[in-house]
């Protein structure tokens, strides 16, 4: 993976010493909370219900082991001992105390990691395919450019101060797993006849109160260029990107409301008008990142292991954990460990500093001491020997996390709702718990098949409802919560927003309402039928009749 | 109000701002909104520019301009920074180019980096100290496009030789 070399390392260094100023002056009361605010988003720092939260960047979701055991000291040392990986593949602690804040990012620092643009109006940490180098699927590693995009985005002059916050994710595998859609710039990969390689650039999707799903401007942008172009991009939306109203400020409502092509044609005019500097250092800056992401050494093995087949026999809990969370490896041999950060009844997302270091010690002895953070809240070990799968899940399991439900109803998304957030309308923890008892039983997890609940506390949809096969959204009525529940929302490459079904539900009702969705769904499918594929097949009728129908 | 120029150095400001009617005075550097140019002034010529304004659209009317005013509304609102680098970039303008209005010291290195040159201090809300002292708070950018005088962007430095 990446190391920082002197330059990165004093950059993050000399960023710690200008918060620390800048968090003394609030203290002093210098800076006002309004002209300290920017100043602190642009570090990660938020000021939640019960005080301040820090989002900690983990770029492109990939972290060493050495990391990942500093992230669990410092939830000890500086918050109550858990942290929560979030659905942008970072981390949250959620009580530090602000004057604390300057020393927990030097202490991040010294892990080549920080905290900056994790918030704010400005490009946000860059996001990617959890399985990016190892997925069998996969034309190359998309992480070298998104490391180019991540220095290129830290601290942009030009762009710190934008209409609204911009995510960018990346993918270098047709099944998209990075939500490439869903974002306010998506890049996938794709290999021309030559196998040269080129950029698919899709913009204007994303998630919140206006749902969209992206349109492409650009279908192979060589790489070279994706720089500049990209540049050409934010100052369009920089420029133009509407400021009177927050929520329309993001770029798919300048799309939606400028028309793709008319944008389009924004884009190019500015793309042709800017001075093209030579793209050789572009080039040779991306050859020495990619480097650090060169394979690690593969032994040669068979794509068959027989200690790991007699396991399976023996153990049907263990076959049905390697069924659910492993996924192939473009290696034979090898397996991609999902880890399910969903225990039944759990925290989506949340795991302790003993469960912390616990992941670190298995990257270590398994898995080339890398770990990645999935943005369904999931932690992976991408590259883990079949034979070790056995030893690998021992240790899971009696860490609590050993869960085979990746993928499954079980793997709920969440955002951490009204229990955390200032800006959520209601709870959103406590209804993932309820139904992750619900269905508590890991072999129906199995039989109904890949199913996303995803649930979020609010309409700016950090829980991802939109796209949940089944979202449900938390909201306030006269001081009373409930939840709206919509069907066939999807991140994939044929990605898709859920539509409404009907009435909301209560709290003590929802996690019914879901097991009725369920059984319809076991009633009417058709051999082999998915839940996503059923619904799309079916439409809404069967379930709202199911849900609504007088008894 | 005070003008902080981009090498720390600290002046009072010469220039007479115009607006729309003002009568123009019979010496000194002016500065007049956009809508007055072509127009004739006893000194140098220096113009005022809303922030929703197309600078690509300028023609050579600001051939005759040695300055060049940007407004930030709010500190929060980001479109000068996107305007001052068409300026330097698409319109090649070379003058002097100033931020006004609502800035933050902790803004200032990423308005060197677009190419401002010189800034209207807002000495009241902040001392002197703390905006000559924001320039030197950050000194390295990924950004090689859009370092300032005598520093060198990492990218640069990294694949220097």
């Amino acid at each position: 993976m990446y190391r920082y070399d002197e330059f990165d390392q004093a950059f993050v260094d000399q960023r710690v010493e200008q918060f620390r100023s800048q968090t003394s002056r609030r203290l002093s009361g210098e800076l006002t909370e309004e002209e300290f605010k920017p100043l602190r988003l642009m570090n990660g720092l938020y000021l939640q219900l019960h005080g301040y939260m820090l989002r900690v960047a983990i770029p492109y979701g990939t972290l060493s082991a050495v990391q990942m055991r500093a992230l669990a000291e410092i939830s000890e040392k500086y918050d109550k001992g858990y942290g929560h990986f979030t659905t942008r593949q970072n981390i949250q602690f959620n009580w530090p105390k602000l004057e604390d804040t300057p020393d927990l990012l030097a202490d991040l620092a010294k892990v080549e990691m920080h905290a900056i643009q994790t918030s704010g109006n400005c490009i946000r940490n860059v996001t990617a395919d959890h399985w990016a180098g190892v997925a069998a699927d996969e034309l190359a590693d998309p992480r070298p450019v998104a490391e180019l995009i991540r220095q290129w985005s830290s601290l942009h002059p030009e762009f710190s101060f934008l209409p609204r916050k911009f995510k960018v994710a990346v993918t270098g595998a047709p099944a998209d797993r990075a939500a490439v859609k869903l974002h306010d710039i998506g890049l996938r990969l794709h290999l021309n006849e030559a196998g040269e390689r080129g950029w698919e650039v899709i913009v204007g999707g994303g998630q919140g109160r206006t749902p969209m799903v992206g349109v492409t401007v650009r279908d192979f942008l060589p790489e070279e260029e994706l720089l500049g172009y990209l540049e050409a991009i934010m100052r369009v939306y920089n420029l133009f990107g509407r400021r009177d109203n927050k929520y329309k400020a993001r770029i798919k409502i300048l799309i939606h409301e400028t028309g793709a092509e008319e944008f389009s044609r924004l884009v190019e005019e500015e793309y042709a008008r800017a001075p093209r500097p030579s793209v050789e250092i572009e080039r040779k800056e991306l050859d020495r990142i990619s480097a650090y992401f060169a394979p690690p050494a593969y032994e040669s093995l068979s794509a068959v292991e027989p200690e790991l087949e007699r396991r399976k026999l023996e153990d049907p809990e263990f076959a049905r954990w390697v069924r659910t969370n492993v996924g192939a490896h473009r290696v034979a041999g090898y397996g991609i460990v999902n880890i399910s950060l969903k225990p039944i009844g759990g925290i989506p997302g949340d795991a302790t500093a003993e469960q912390m270091r616990t992941i670190a010690d298995l990257a270590e002895r398994f898995s080339h001491a890398e770990i990645r953070v999935s943005h369904h809240q999931n932690l992976v070990l991408p590259d883990v020997k079949l034979a070790d799968l056995y030893d690998l899940w021992t240790v899971l399991a009696v860490n609590g996390m050993g869960e085979a439900n990746i993928g499954l109803l079980g793997d709920i998304i969440s955002c951490p709702g009204l229990d955390y957030c200032a800006l959520a309308t209601a709870r959103s923890i406590p209804i993932a718990q309820s139904i992750s008892r619900q269905f508590s039983d890991p072999q129906r997890l199995e039989e109904i098949g890949p199913l996303r609940v995803n649930i979020s506390g609010c309409i700016n949809a950090c829980g991802h409802h939109h796209v949940g096969h089944i979202g449900i959204l938390g909201l306030e009525k006269k001081g009373k919560e409930f939840y709206q529940v919509t069907l066939g929302g999807h991140s994939g490459t044929d990605a898709s927003i859920g539509g409404v079904l009907g009435k909301g539900f209560s709290e003590d009702e929802i996690a019914g309402a879901v097991e009725t969705i369920v059984d319809t769904y076991l009633d009417i499918r058709e051999d082999g039928e998915s839940f996503l594929d059923c619904v799309r097949r079916a439409g809404t009728p069967p379930f709202k009749e199911a849900l609504y129908a007088p008894a | 109000m005070p003008l902080l120029k981009r090498d720390g150095a600290i002046s009072d400001d010469s220039w007479i701002t115009l607006g729309d009617e003002d009568d123009v005075p019979a010496v000194g550097d002016v500065i007049v909104p956009h809508a007055r140019l072509p127009l004739t002034v006893p000194g140098r010529l220096g113009l005022s520019l809303p922030n929703d304004l197309d600078v690509s659209t300028l023609g050579p009317e600001i051939s005759q301009v040695c300055l060049i005013v940007l407004t930030f509304p709010s500190f929060a609102d980001g479109r000068a920074y996107s305007q001052a680098r068409a300026l330097r970039n698409t319109v090649s303008y070379e003058g002097e180019l100033r931020a006004s209005g609502h800035l933050l010291p902790d803004q200032l290195a990423f308005m060197v980096e677009v190419g401002f040159d010189s800034f209207d201090l807002q000495t009241d809300r902040f001392p002197v100290e703390r905006w000559t002292q924001a320039l030197e708070d950050v000194t390295l950018t990924y950004h090689r496009h859009l370092s300032r005088p005598g520093q060198s962007p990492i990218i640069t430095a990294r694949h220097a030789g």
